[in-house]
């Protein structure tokens, strides 16, 4: 055993697994940060075109909610093959860490947008009354008073993506998408290479670890409940 | 500076509508602190919510400081309810924010520059007695001052009207009576006039001038405080009265009043002396001239708005003839009596 763990560790094994390790960083975050910047004005367009909220609009939410939910329940990696030719138009290829941003990116933006829905929707609703009554517009109120107010909700469910991101982003690397998810396929799975398997499993183990931490964190300094 | 001009409000559809409000009108005069008191589901909440339109009414017309705001358009609107602070039970603030920033708050929204938004709140911290707590979060307040937080954040963009909405019935009665004093300065000191709604009738007595009594979505009552307590003349008011007293009657007597009277059962009086005929020996005059004994179970000086008045729940023992002879002399005194029913004795 320790034979064949000694011989797989040479200088190809850190830079395979430090180049696999940055992939996966990088697509989850390029694909969290455009969820949360799509995702989030998406969450607080469906929270305020609900009944009796500010800008009330039945059709828009249900619309709204309806794309929403049929692009939830497309299980990840059908959703991958099923965009690629958009993937194809929009990057221009559909092999590389840069491509599977593009399907990383779809399916965070519903579930940033029912977080950001649900953290608003735990806000007292006595708080928007309140907005209203000093002469705030809808505006103000969404962006001045329940965004921050939200912001301890909203750092917890942007967490939870980020986590399932990187899961995700091992499915793409399955199918040509890079990062560990690749680097397990290709040496751990095909060249039974024991060492290196487990070694992406320890470093997934510890970046979902950190996620959560610095996540917890953040959340805990900005809630003052 | 508020009028409700024939003001409905229906919740529901069709069939199951049912009236919040129904043809509601009254006027509160400037400068002036306004009760609205009634049972939970009278439709006070509603009302209130109905003088700066977070609830809008299906007819009538609402008139706050000149303008119909029932026409105005969405900004215009906005721009008048700066004009009418509100407070609220649950206080409302924001956690995210301290208390400085939350007090802010409407002054941020209107695009005042950092600046001009110190010297507003520094006073408001000062007026509502915040000074200490200013970088304080509201999780870290008590009741009395978080609700200290939301007049000072309603009082930000000097308006002429305050709503206050049960603002004490979230707080013990110490820190209620400090945020009635605070509402009693505010209407006094600057002026501004006073809309509050309650549940609770210390409040009414304690910083109103005007009262109305609510039920099942109508004003059933308007009057004067001091004339409501000291001469209660409509059959509502000595109702209310009555209640009032039954309820703090002791127990064992509670169990033997009945309403009718019978051969053996002695009348349960409610007094209330106003003014100086609170400073005349009464009593004494009752049992040492009419020789009536008088089995005093409860007496009292209370402050209405700023007059003393006292009150008394006494049974009565004597003939029908004593009896008649002390109504009429106390009557001429000018003390108000109420019947509040007749305690029978144990045989």
């Amino acid at each position: 055993m320790s034979e064949i763990l000694s011989n797989s560790i040479n200088p190809a094994f850190f830079s395979i697994l430090w180049k696999g390790t940055w992939e996966t960083l990088y697509m989850v975050l390029v694909s969290g940060i455009m969820a949360v910047m799509i995702g989030l004005p998406l969450g607080l367009w469906l929270f305020a075109t609900q009944h009796k909220n500010l800008s009330e609009n039945p059709l828009i939410n249900k619309l709204l909610s309806a794309t929403i939910d049929v692009t939830r329940s497309l299980p990840f990696i059908i959703l991958l093959i099923a965009i690629i030719p958009f993937t194809r138009w929009v990057i221009g290829t559909t092999i590389g860490t840069t491509a599977a941003i593009v399907p990383l990116t779809i399916a965070a933006i519903p579930f940033m947008a029912r977080v950001a829905e649900n953290a608003l929707l735990d806000i007292n609703p006595g708080l928007i009354e309140a907005g209203m009554s000093f002469g705030a517009r809808p505006m103000q109120i969404l962006l001045k008073i329940l965004l921050p107010e939200s912001l301890p909700a909203l750092i917890n469910g942007i967490t939870l993506m980020l986590i399932s991101l990187i899961g995700y982003s091992a499915m793409a690397g399955a199918v040509g998408g890079g990062g560990l998810g690749t680097v397990a396929i290709n040496y751990g799975y095909q060249r039974f290479d024991i060492t290196i398997m487990l070694a992406t499993v320890a470093i997934l183990i510890i970046i979902v670890h950190l996620i959560q931490y610095l996540g917890n964190r953040l959340s805990r300094t900005l809630n003052h409940q | 500076m508020i009028t409700f001009e024939h003001v409905s409000k229906y919740f529901g559809k069709n069939s199951q509508r049912i009236a919040a409000l129904s043809d509601v009108e009254f006027s509160v005069e400037s400068g002036k602190v306004f009760g609205v008191i009634g049972p939970s589901g009278a439709g006070k909440s509603t009302l209130i919510r109905c003088a700066n339109l977070l609830e809008r009414p299906d007819e009538g017309r609402v008139i706050v400081d000149g303008m119909n705001l029932i026409e105005l358009t969405p900004s215009d609107l906005a721009q008048a309810r700066k004009k009418i602070g509100m407070i609220f039970q649950q206080f409302n603030l924001l956690s995210s924010r301290t208390v400085y920033e939350n007090i802010a708050l409407p002054l941020e929204l209107d695009g005042k520059d950092k600046s001009s938004i110190k010297q507003k709140v520094l006073p408001l911290l000062e007026l509502t007695g915040l000074k200490s707590k200013q970088d304080a979060y509201p999780a870290q307040l008590s009741g009395g001052q978080r609700q200290r937080v939301g007049i000072a954040r309603a009082l930000a963009n000097q308006p002429k009207v305050l709503l206050s909405d049960e603002a004490t019935s979230a707080l013990d009665p110490e820190n209620t009576h400090a945020i009635l004093r605070l509402l009693k300065d505010i209407n006094e000191q600057l002026g501004v006039t006073i809309l509050i709604i309650t549940h609770e009738m210390e409040v009414v007595k304690e910083i109103c001038h005007h009262l109305a009594i609510m039920e099942h979505g109508k004003i059933i009552e308007h009057a004067d405080v001091v004339d409501f307590f000291g001469n209660p003349k409509t059959e509502l008011a000595q109702r209310f009265i009555q209640k009032v007293a039954k309820d703090h009657l002791p127990i064992a007597v509670k169990q033997r009043l009945h309403s009718e009277a019978t051969p053996n059962s002695n009348p349960l009086w409610h007094l209330s002396f106003l003014g100086k005929t609170s400073q005349e020996p009464l009593i004494a005059h009752l049992m040492q001239q009419l020789s009536i004994t008088l089995n005093i179970l409860q007496a009292d000086i209370e402050l209405i708005r700023d007059q003393t008045m006292g009150t008394m729940i006494t049974e009565v023992v004597g003939s029908t003839e004593q009896i008649q002879a002390g109504l009429k002399y106390l009557q001429n005194k000018g003390v108000h009596v109420e019947v509040i029913g007749y305690v029978r004795n144990p045989e």
